[in-house]
């Protein structure tokens, strides 16, 4: 039965399983939801929408940050070392958390994007995203005088 | 939290990050949260010199940011009247009925006109306020006239004529419009024969409760009770309060309004030796507790006008400011940075500072 098991296992979509301390586990709103809606004697609640690469890094997060003792300390640089991932990586993430509804970790996730963005160059973002410039030139150059001071 | 002005810059990324951008779901979302966030209350200063705005921090008053200009003429060289969530209200010098609001970061603004004043009667309002309703999540400007106040609702883009007790008491022409103090969602104003920010024994305090959209009276605090006292209504830790004390000492009290109760806070010194009485009339508190506990007072006199920072750890004035080469710049400060205007249905025209 569900509430005597300790350990709730999660299984992403290629198959990796994870097992967690169920209470680490039911701090998440959609976690604790499935174990109430859901009659999974097997102990095994399903992650369709994320893999096995990416959960593990989710499931080192919320070790960390659930550990007895931590202190504030720790975690910034647990923090600081965690979000050293590729771009791809970190949206991955980001999704993950947005899937399991994971607040705080979306909330780390998005400050780093904004750190990674912020006060760097147009052309640097650009590069850095991978994202095309689907501007004219003379649509560009529209923008930028429209808000130049912005550019000072 | 991004900037404005790194959003602003970011437009330029590609198309789909200026959509983005430009959406005003988004804008109200960043608008919200830097309203929310403590840490990203700006101190900026925002000064304006002849017809240009220019953004200041408050750190460092001598830097100006950035410059903007109010896109339409007739209301150009006007006192702003008050700000809120980073938008501000202005009011031409001529109109007595049309007045415009303002976000200058994002320069997208609205004119509104009070359908309740005839053209021919000339009539400038007593007074005006602007605050955020958190009931409707709409923001309110109020007008008081000589025998009604109007309310005007930008969300809903609707204007409501009200009567009030308190504007009965009004019986002269009004040639200045004062502005309220907008603290807690409220407007407060004094009022005597006219309607000002000065409190004296004689005055009382009216607010706009932006439930009701009723002007309500706030009991006058008993230590203002002799004739030769004169306090000053202002803005402090997020609540009302008022400053001043016996017009010739040479101190002045501050009081704050904490959970219905007013409370001495501190007493200053009056800078360069000057008597309370005039200090009060002269001087108005622009912001409280910037970056350090600081609280920085504008001070205007006929001849000169400086901003003066005083520490409330040292228990002095540190810094005095002369920024000031023209006597008819004006100050407000704008507290939250926001690209956000809220959008009724009306032609808005977008220009630029050339």
């Amino acid at each position: 039965m569900m509430s005597l098991g300790k350990l709730i296992t999660l299984k992403t979509n290629d198959n990796e399983e994870f097992k967690l301390d169920k209470t680490v586990a039911v701090k998440l709103e959609i976690i604790k939801n499935i174990v109430q809606d859901v009659d999974c004697t097997s102990n095994v609640i399903p992650l369709p929408n994320i893999d096995g690469k990416t959960m593990t890094k989710v499931v080192k997060y919320w070790k960390k940050h659930s550990e007895e003792g931590v202190t504030e300390v720790q975690l910034k640089n647990f923090d600081q070392d965690f979000l050293k991932m590729s771009h791809s990586e970190l949206h991955d993430v980001h999704l993950a958390a947005k899937y399991l509804d994971d607040n705080q970790l979306k909330e780390v996730i998005i400050q780093e994007f904004l750190d990674r963005i912020k006060g760097k160059p147009i052309e640097e973002i650009r590069e850095v995203f991978g994202i095309v410039n689907d501007y004219t030139p003379e649509e560009e150059e529209e923008v930028r005088r429209e808000n130049a001071w912005a550019f000072e | 939290m991004l900037r404005v002005k790194s959003l602003i810059r970011f437009q330029c990324v590609s198309k789909s990050w200026k959509s983005i951008i430009d959406d005003k779901i988004f804008r109200k979302v960043h608008h919200d949260r830097s309203k929310s966030l403590s840490s990203s209350k700006k101190s900026f200063l925002f000064a304006t010199i002849d017809s240009v705005y220019e953004f200041r921090p408050f750190e460092n008053p001598q830097v100006i940011l950035v410059r903007q200009k109010f896109p339409l003429k007739r209301f150009q060289h006007v006192p702003t009247l008050g700000s809120c969530d980073g938008m501000v209200l202005l009011k031409s010098h001529l109109g007595y009925k049309s007045f415009a609001l303002w976000n200058p970061y994002s320069n997208e603004y609205g004119i509104y006109e009070c359908p309740y004043v005839k053209t021919y009667s000339c009539t400038t309002p007593h007074a005006c306020g602007f605050c955020y309703d958190p009931y409707a999540d709409d923001y309110k400007v109020i007008l008081i006239y000589r025998s009604f106040y109007a309310v005007y609702s930008l969300i809903r883009n609707s204007w409501e004529k009200k009567s009030s007790v308190h504007v009965k008491e009004l019986n002269v022409r009004s040639w200045d419009c004062s502005p309220g103090i907008n603290t807690e969602n409220r407007v407060f104003w004094s009022i005597e024969w006219k309607i000002h920010q000065l409190v004296g024994r004689n005055s009382k305090i009216i607010y706009f409760d932006v439930k009701s959209d009723e002007l309500k009276e706030l009991s006058k605090p008993n230590f203002i009770r002799e004739n030769n006292q004169l306090y000053r209504l202002t803005s402090l830790k997020g609540c009302v309060g008022l400053f001043g004390g016996i017009i010739s000492s040479k101190t002045f009290d501050v009081w704050i309004m904490e959970q219905h109760e007013w409370k001495l806070s501190l007493t200053i010194t009056c800078i360069h030796y000057v008597l309370c009485g005039p200090f009060i009339k002269n001087c108005v508190i622009l912001v409280d507790a910037t970056n350090h506990d600081e609280i920085f007072f504008h001070i205007r006199t006929a001849e000169s006008q400086y901003c003066a920072i005083y520490d409330l750890e040292r228990h002095r004035f540190v810094n005095q400011i002369n920024m000031f080469n023209n006597l008819r710049c004006y100050m407000v400060p704008i507290f939250s940075e926001s690209l956000y205007f809220p959008k009724i249905e009306r032609k808005r025209k977008r220009k630029r500072l050339s």
